[in-house]
C-alpha cells in the first residue's frame, strides 16, 4: 500500500534553524526538500573531507590485515582524528606511487645491466680516462662481427638470441659496431640494493596501510558522520528566508501529522499542512506492505524501482507471479531443493539477520521444487522414480512434443491471467465511469490473444468462431468506451486509436510469455547434456569418477548461474514491462527518505 | 527434388533461423556487455556502488534466440505433417524465408544490444530510469516478436 502523504511547510526563526533541524532529525518524520542550492565555506570543507575519507576507505579496503596482523580495533587507540586519517592515507598513497615508480625505474636499469654482470663502472671510466675506447655491444649470434683491427672483442654473456660483448681498443674505432645501451651511473649490486630499498619502502607503506585498515569501522563511521553533517548543512543553508524567518518544505506520512503537530507545539515552530497537488512530481513514495509481503522488498530494492505516488502498489501480484516465473525458469526440483536447503542453513547460521532475504529464497525454492516436481525434472535426469504428472508425462500424452505444447499453453494462460489482472484492476479504478468497460474490453482481447496464440504456437484447437467472437466483443468495447463521448467521431476515434496502437502489442505481450517455456527447456537440456557428458566419462573406468563428478559440479553450477540470469532478464522483465505496460505503470517514484541521522551510536563508539 | 532432401532443407532453414537470431543476440549482448563493464569500471573508479541491474540490460538481447528456437521447433513440427506435394511447393518458405526471418530477428537483437549499451551507461551514471530503459528495449524486441508471430501466421497458411 502506498501511504498517503501530506505536504508540510515548517517555519521558524532564522536564528533557530539549526536547533529546529536537530529536532526534526530526531523525529525522523519529514522528507525534506532544500529550498535553494546551498554553498558555504564550511560545506565546502566538509565535502573535501568526505572525498578524502572516501579515498581512504577505497584504499584501506584493498589492504585488509593479514591473519597474523589482525587485532580488535577497539583495543587499540587510533592516534589520528578523522581529518588526519584521511591526510595520512592520502600521503601514503602518494608515497606508494613514488615508491612504485622508483622500483620500476631500478628494475629497468637492472634489466639493462644484468647481461653485463657485476662490473665496476668506475673501472670503465678509468679506462676511458686513459684514452681507451670501451664499447658495449649486442648482436644476434649470426651477426657477431669480427674484432676490429687493434681491438679486443670479449664476449660477456649470451642469451637465447643475443650475444653481449665488449670491444676495447687503444684507438678510436672507425668500424660501425652494434652498440648497446648500458647505464653507467651505478653498478649492478648498487642497482639491486636501490631496488630492494624501494621495495622495502613499498612494503612499509603496505604494512602501515594494513595497520590503518584495522580501523576501517571507525573510518566508515567518520565518513557517514561527515555525510550526515553535509546533509544537515545543505538543509540548513538551503532553507528559504523571509526577514527574520526561515522556512522549508517537505512531505510526511499522513498518519504522523498528529505527531508533527505535537512536536511543533512543544518546540515552538510553525507548520502548515496541506494535501499534495495531484500532479506534484516531488511527492516521495512510502510503500507499506503487510508482513507476508515483506519478502517482496528485496526484489524491488534490487531492481531499484518504486511506483509513483499517484500510481498503484502491485507488490502482491508482482511477488506471486515472480515466484511462478522463478519456478518455471529454473524449472528443476533438484536445484530448488539445493536452494531450499541453502536458505534453511543460512537462516540457522545467521540467527535473525537477513530474515526477509532467506524467507524469500525459501518461497522461491519451494515454487521451483513444485514446478520441477510437476514436470518430473530432477537435475535433468531421466529417472523412473519421480515421474511428472500425467499432463507433463510424454508416455501418457503421446510424446514430448505434446508436453511442450502443454507447457506453452500454460505460459499463454499465465499471460492471460496476469494481464487480465492488470485490466480488471484498472477497470475497478474507473468503476464509476464508462471507461471501465474499455478495460473489460481489453481483458477480453487478452483472452482472444490467448486463444489465438494457443492455436498458432501451442497446437491448440480452439474453434475459430470463438476466437473471432472474443476479439469482436473485446474490440467493440474498446472502440466504444475508451473515450466515451456523445460525439460519435470523438468516441470512435479514441477507441480506434487505442486498438491501432495497442492491438498487436497486446497479442505480442501474450506471446512474449513463451520465454518461460523456452528458458525452462534450455535449462533442462543444459543439465541433461552435462549429465550425459559425465555418464560418458564414467564409462571409461573406475578412476574416471573424479573427472565425472567435476563435470557434474561445474556443469550444474554453470546451469544455475544461467538460470539466475534468466530470472533477472525474463522474470523481472515480464512484471516490469508487459504487466506494468498493461497497468499503465511508469515506476516514476522515488523512496521516502526521512531527514534522520544515518550513523548509529554504536558505530561511532 | 526428393522429399527427404526437401525436409532436410526445411530443417536447415529452421536451424539457420535460430542460428542467425543467435548471432544477433551475441552481437547485441556483446555490445551491451562491453558497455556494462565500462560503466562498472567508472563506478569503481568513482567509488560508487556498481549497479548489478545492468546485467538485466546485457541479457535483454538473448530473447531473440528464444524466438528463433520457437520458430525452429514449429518448422520442424510442421515439416513432419506436410505431404510431399505441399513440401515441393512450399520448400522455399522454409529454406529461404525462415533464414531471412532469422536475420530480421538477429538484427533486432543486435540493435537492442546497442540500445542496451546506452541504457547501461545511463543507469550506471544516474541510477534512474530502469523501467524507462526496459521499455525502450522492449520496443526494439517487439520487432523480433512481430517477425516470429507473422511467420507463425504465415506458417499456418502452409497446408
Amino acid at each position: 500500500m502506498i501511504e498517503a502523504m501530506k505536504k508540510v511547510d515548517v517555519v521558524c526563526l532564522s536564528g533557530d534553524r539549526a536547533k529546529v533541524l536537530e529536532q526534526l532529525r530526531d523525529l525522523e518524520i519529514i522528507h525534506l526538500q532544500p529550498m535553494t542550492p546551498a554553498e558555504s565555506v564550511e560545506l565546502s570543507e566538509l565535502r573535501k573531507r568526505a572525498d578524502r575519507l572516501q579515498e581512504c576507505i577505497r584504499v584501506l579496503e584493498h589492504h585488509k590485515p593479514k591473519d597474523d596482523e589482525k587485532h580488535n580495533y577497539s583495543e587499540q587507540t587510533l592516534e589520528l582524528n578523522p581529518r588526519e586519517m584521511g591526510n595520512r592515507v592520502h600521503q601514503l598513497v602518494l608515497n606508494h606511487e613514488s615508491c612504485l615508480v622508483e622500483r620500476e625505474r631500478w628494475r629497468r636499469v637492472e634489466d639493462l645491466l644484468k647481461p653485463w654482470g657485476a662490473f665496476d663502472p668506475a673501472l670503465v671510466e678509468e679506462l676511458r680516462a686513459k684514452g681507451m675506447t670501451v664499447t658495449f655491444c649486442v648482436a644476434p649470434e649470426s651477426r657477431l662481427p669480427a674484432a676490429p683491427e687493434g681491438a679486443i672483442l670479449q664476449i660477456i654473456s649470451t642469451d637465447e638470441d643475443q650475444i653481449y660483448f665488449i670491444v676495447i681498443s687503444e684507438q678510436q674505432l672507425t668500424d660501425e659496431l652494434p652498440t648497446a645501451q648500458v647505464p653507467m651511473d651505478n653498478s649492478l649490486d648498487e642497482v639491486k640494493a636501490k631496488e630492494a630499498a624501494a621495495q622495502n619502502r613499498l612494503d612499509a607503506v603496505h604494512r602501515e596501510l594494513r595497520r590503518l585498515a584495522d580501523f576501517l569501522p571507525k573510518v566508515y563511521a567518520d565518513y557517514h558522520t561527515c555525510l550526515d553533517q553535509i546533509e544537515f548543512l545543505e538543509t540548513r543553508d538551503g532553507m528559504g528566508e523571509s526577514g527574520e524567518l526561515a522556512y522549508m518544505g517537505g512531505y510526511i506520512p499522513a498518519r504522523r501529522t498528529d505527531e508533527l503537530n505535537q512536536a511543533a507545539t512543544t518546540q515552538g515552530w510553525g507548520i502548515m499542512l496541506s494535501d499534495p497537488e495531484p500532479d506534484d512530481p516531488q511527492v516521495p513514495t512510502l510503500v507499506t506492505v503487510p508482513k507476508w509481503l515483506k519478502i517482496s522488498e528485496p526484489i524491488f530494492d534490487f531492481v531499484g524501482i518504486r511506483p509513483g505516488y499517484d500510481e498503484l502498489d502491485i507488490s502482491a501480484w508482482f511477488l506471486i507471479f515472480f515466484c511462478i516465473f522463478f519456478g518455471m525458469i529454473i524449472g528443476d526440483a533438484g536445484y530448488g531443493s539445493m536452494f531450499f536447503i541453502g536458505a534453511l542453513a543460512a537462516k540457522l547460521k545467521l540467527k535473525g539477520k537477513f530474515t526477509v532475504q532467506t524467507n524469500l529464497l525459501l518461497v522461491l525454492s519451494s515454487c521451483t521444487i513444485l514446478w520441477g516436481g510437476l514436470t518430473g525434472n530432477w537435475f535433468g535426469l531421466d529417472q523412473d522414480l519421480l515421474k511428472p504428472i500425467p499432463w507433463f508425462d510424454p508416455d501418457k500424452v503421446g510424446g514430448s512434443e505434446v508436453v511442450n505444447h502443454h507447457v506453452e499453453s500454460l505460459c499463454f494462460l499465465l499471460a492471460a491471467i496476469h494481464l487480465s489482472i492488470a485490466h480488471v484492476w484498472k477497470a475497478i479504478l474507473v468503476i464509476n465511469s464508462l471507461r471501465c468497460l474499455a478495460q473489460v474490453g481489453w481483458m477480453i482481447v487478452v483472452w482472444g490473444n490467448f486463444l489465438l496464440a494457443s492455436n498458432l504456437v501451442a497446437g491448440g484447437s480452439y474453434p475459430q468462431p470463438l476466437i473471432l467472437w472474443t476479439y469482436g466483443i473485446g474490440a467493440a468495447l474498446v472502440l466504444l468506451f475508451t473515450t466515451p463521448n456523445i460525439n460519435p467521431l470523438k468516441c470512435l476515434g479514441g477507441g480506434a486509436g487505442a486498438i491501432a496502437g495497442g492491438g498487436i502489442n497486446s497479442f505480442v505481450d501474450v506471446v512474449s510469455y513463451i520465454r518461460l517455456f523456452a528458458v525452462g527447456m534450455s535449462s533442462y537440456y543444459v543439465a541433461k547434456s552435462f549429465n550425459d557428458m559425465a555418464g560418458d566419462v564414467m564409462n571409461m573406468g573406475a578412476l574416471a569418477i573424479i573427472p565425472a563428478v567435476l563435470i557434474l559440479i561445474f556443469g550444474h553450477a554453470l546451469n544455475i548461474a544461467l538460470c539466475m540470469l534468466g530470472v533477472l532478464v525474463h522474470g523481472i522483465r515480464l512484471n516490469t514491462l508487459e504487466f506494468s505496460g498493461h497497468m499503465g505503470l511508469e515506476w516514476k517514484g522515488f523512496a521516502f527518505r526521512p531527514f534522520a541521522r544515518r550513523v548509529k551510536e554504536e558505530l561511532v563508539r | 527434388m526428393e522429399t527427404d532432401v526437401i525436409v532436410a532443407l526445411g530443417q536447415m532453414g529452421g536451424v539457420t533461423a535460430m542460428a542467425l537470431a543467435a548471432v544477433g543476440s551475441a552481437l547485441g549482448s556483446g555490445a551491451a556487455g562491453a558497455a556494462a563493464v565500462g560503466a562498472w569500471k567508472r563506478c569503481f573508479v568513482q567509488n560508487k556502488q556498481a549497479p548489478f541491474q545492468l546485467a538485466v540490460f546485457v541479457g535483454a538481447p538473448l530473447s531473440q534466440t528464444i524466438y528463433g528456437l520457437i520458430l525452429m521447433l514449429l518448422i520442424s513440427t510442421k515439416l513432419e505433417g506436410l505431404s510431399p506435394d505441399v513440401l515441393a511447393k512450399f520448400w522455399p518458405f522454409f529454406a529461404i524465408g525462415a533464414p531471412i526471418a532469422g536475420i530480421a530477428m538477429g538484427v533486432s537483437a543486435w540493435m537492442q544490444g546497442r540500445a542496451a549499451a546506452g541504457a547501461c551507461d545511463s543507469f550506471a551514471e544516474t541510477g534512474k530510469g530502469f523501467t524507462n530503459n526496459l521499455l525502450v528495449l522492449g520496443v526494439i524486441e517487439t520487432v523480433a516478436l512481430f517477425v516470429m508471430v507473422f511467420v507463425i501466421i504465415a506458417l499456418g497458411g502452409v497446408k
